[in-house]
């Protein structure tokens, strides 16, 4: 090396001061010159150099958002938040796809028969009651032990997860209902048993397991939409008293909840 | 704040299998080893020192909080790193990303805050340089090491750590106890394990279960010396002894009650805890 910085330019460099273009050729000289380095030590500002480092650290390490994380923060949803959500099972894109795949295949038989309307409202109360069920739980959420065991609540986490994956459900079945042959007020008959059945699995999570209350209250309904099927009426399921029983049920299963919202705090055994 | 853990008479059953029959003991800061053989009851009593499970009956207070109660209960979770059994990852994470995740559950908001704290503690495992790798792509140790970091976030009062050891290669294992024993000295440490010699290397007291009962608590050299005088070398294998296997030398080494004239040996911790275990089916039957 024949040549050295001059202090001036050292001095300019270290005070963050020196333009683009000459502290970049700057580093490439300091790279390879040991004096130059030994020189500018002593110059920098170490709490500027921890605060530069800390940037740096920051770049490489922060967690890659995922699009739905993106999203999520786009809406003004806080960056914790969103990473919270964007590890729900069913807030990911496959889940989406499952989603809209069933949608469109219950949207197209609706096109077939007056009856595929009917099969239509029966499906869609289950997919937000399957994507409740799988976005908390210790059957599919892998970190469920040890979030037991961390201050957040685990009912706040259930709340959270379980308002987001209703949102985008409901969003989706609703674009999808547009879709049905002859839309009418059956378009949105789905939304109220919907409700119903995932307040009430969830409330039936505080005393069994999740596994036994999703699969029997689905059972349930599977089979309600059997019976008024074979009754010869199918939309009796989704009439006017249904609606209202299934509103009321909603509420109750909200009240048993509150009642029972300490059991999300340990284990629940059942 | 009482840095202490202290449980009395603490019962829990599981249908109709008794997991817990009236545990009573006391830990204070330092290592204490957890010992006993699978099914007494070690991880359903971590479990319950980690506020996951509530026992049916006793009392149980951790740095002198009542986990029953929501809001003391809070406050133990706030000093609390909990490192379970079976710790499950989300497998798409990086190890960075997954220690991130559970910092948020543990209420750490402030994003480059958070992102420190994650770095730290990764680094005090020895993953700071794997941390962007792929949670699926790490070895078994590594993610051991990887479910102690994200229960050393927040720098607990209290560690709970369930067979913490378990599938770590000797140097690993090492560079555990180091960890640990720099960490223990001024907060409580609850290690289960099925590793005597992690005992011996780290704790400052050893409890031993079996069938959900406390069968000893002491120091790891009171364990070691139930043992003095029942433990033996021959050429042959003995008949009356409890347990016996060939050693790398060739002859024998017998725990039980040791024949007249016996060639003594001097006891490990190993061979108390073997004797406790050997012994409490005799005198059952007796």
């Amino acid at each position: 090396m024949s040549w050295h910085v001059d202090d001036a330019l050292l001095e300019r460099y270290a005070a963050g001061t020196l333009d683009d273009a000459w502290a970049f050729s700057l580093e490439a000289h300091l790279l390879a010159c040991e004096e130059c380095r030994a020189r500018t030590v002593p110059r920098a500002d170490l709490a500027r150099v921890e605060t530069v480092w800390a940037d740096v650290q920051e770049l490489v390490d922060a967690p890659r958002r995922t699009p739905v994380e993106r999203a999520l923060i786009l809406l003004g949803v806080r960056d914790h938040m969103a990473r919270l959500l964007a590890a729900t099972p069913s807030l990911t894109p496959p889940w989406f796809a499952a989603v809209a795949l069933c949608l469109a295949f219950a949207v197209v038989a609706a096109h077939g028969s007056d009856r595929g309307v009917a099969g239509f409202l029966a499906v869609a109360p289950l997919l937000p009651l399957a994507g409740v069920a799988a976005a908390y739980g210790p059957w599919l959420d892998p970190t469920y032990e040890i979030g037991l065991a961390a201050p957040m609540r685990t009912f706040s986490l259930l709340l959270l997860r379980s308002s987001a994956v209703l949102l985008t459900t409901t969003v989706l079945t609703g674009v999808a209902a547009l879709a049905l042959p002859n839309v009418d007020w059956r378009a949105a008959a789905w939304l109220t048993p919907a409700l119903g059945l995932v307040l009430v699995s969830v409330a039936l999570t505080t005393w069994i397991s999740a596994e036994m209350a999703f699969g029997g209250v689905a059972s349930c309904w599977i089979g309600g939409v059997i019976v008024a099927r074979e009754a010869g009426d199918i939309y009796v399921a989704f009439d006017a008293p249904v609606q209202v029983a299934f509103a009321t049920v909603a509420a109750v299963a909200a009240i048993v909840l509150t009642w029972r919202l300490h059991t999300f705090q340990t284990e629940r055994e059942a | 704040m009482t840095e202490t853990i202290d449980i009395a008479g603490v019962e829990k059953r599981f249908g109709r299998t008794t997991a817990l029959a009236g545990v009573t003991f006391g830990l204070r800061p330092g290592i204490t080893g957890l010992l006993g053989p699978n099914g007494a009851g070690k991880t359903t009593l971590m479990r319950m020192l980690a506020t996951v499970l509530a026992p049916d009956t006793g009392r149980v207070r951790i740095l002198g909080l009542d986990p029953s109660v929501a809001a003391e209960r809070l406050a133990i979770r706030r000093r609390l790193g909990y490192m379970p059994q079976e710790p499950g990852f989300h497998r798409n994470f990086t190890a960075f990303e997954f220690v991130d995740y559970v910092a948020i559950l543990k209420e750490h908001v402030d994003r480059r805050a958070r992102h420190a704290e994650a770095r730290r503690v990764l680094e005090l495992v020895a993953l700071g340089d794997v941390s962007q790798r792929k949670v699926k792509a790490l070895s078994s140790g590594m993610r051991r090491r990887l479910a102690l970091a994200q229960a050393l976030l927040g720098d607990p009062r209290v560690l709970v750590l369930d067979e913490p050891t378990a599938g770590l290669d000797p140097e690993q294992r090492l560079r555990f106890r180091e960890l640990v024993s720099d960490l223990a000295h001024d907060r409580i440490v609850l290690l289960s394990t099925h590793q005597t010699e992690d005992v011996a290397a780290l704790c400052r007291s050893v409890l031993v279960l079996n069938n959900g009962s406390t069968l000893f608590e002491g120091t790891p050299r009171e364990l070691a010396e139930l043992a003095r005088g029942h433990v033996w070398l021959a050429d042959d294998r003995a008949a009356g002894a409890h347990l016996s296997w060939r050693t790398g030398e060739g002859r024998h080494r017998h725990v039980g009650d040791a024949p007249a004239g016996a060639d003594l040996a001097s006891p490990t911790l190993e061979d108390g805890y073997l004797l406790l275990l050997g012994e409490r089916p005799l005198k059952e039957a007796a």
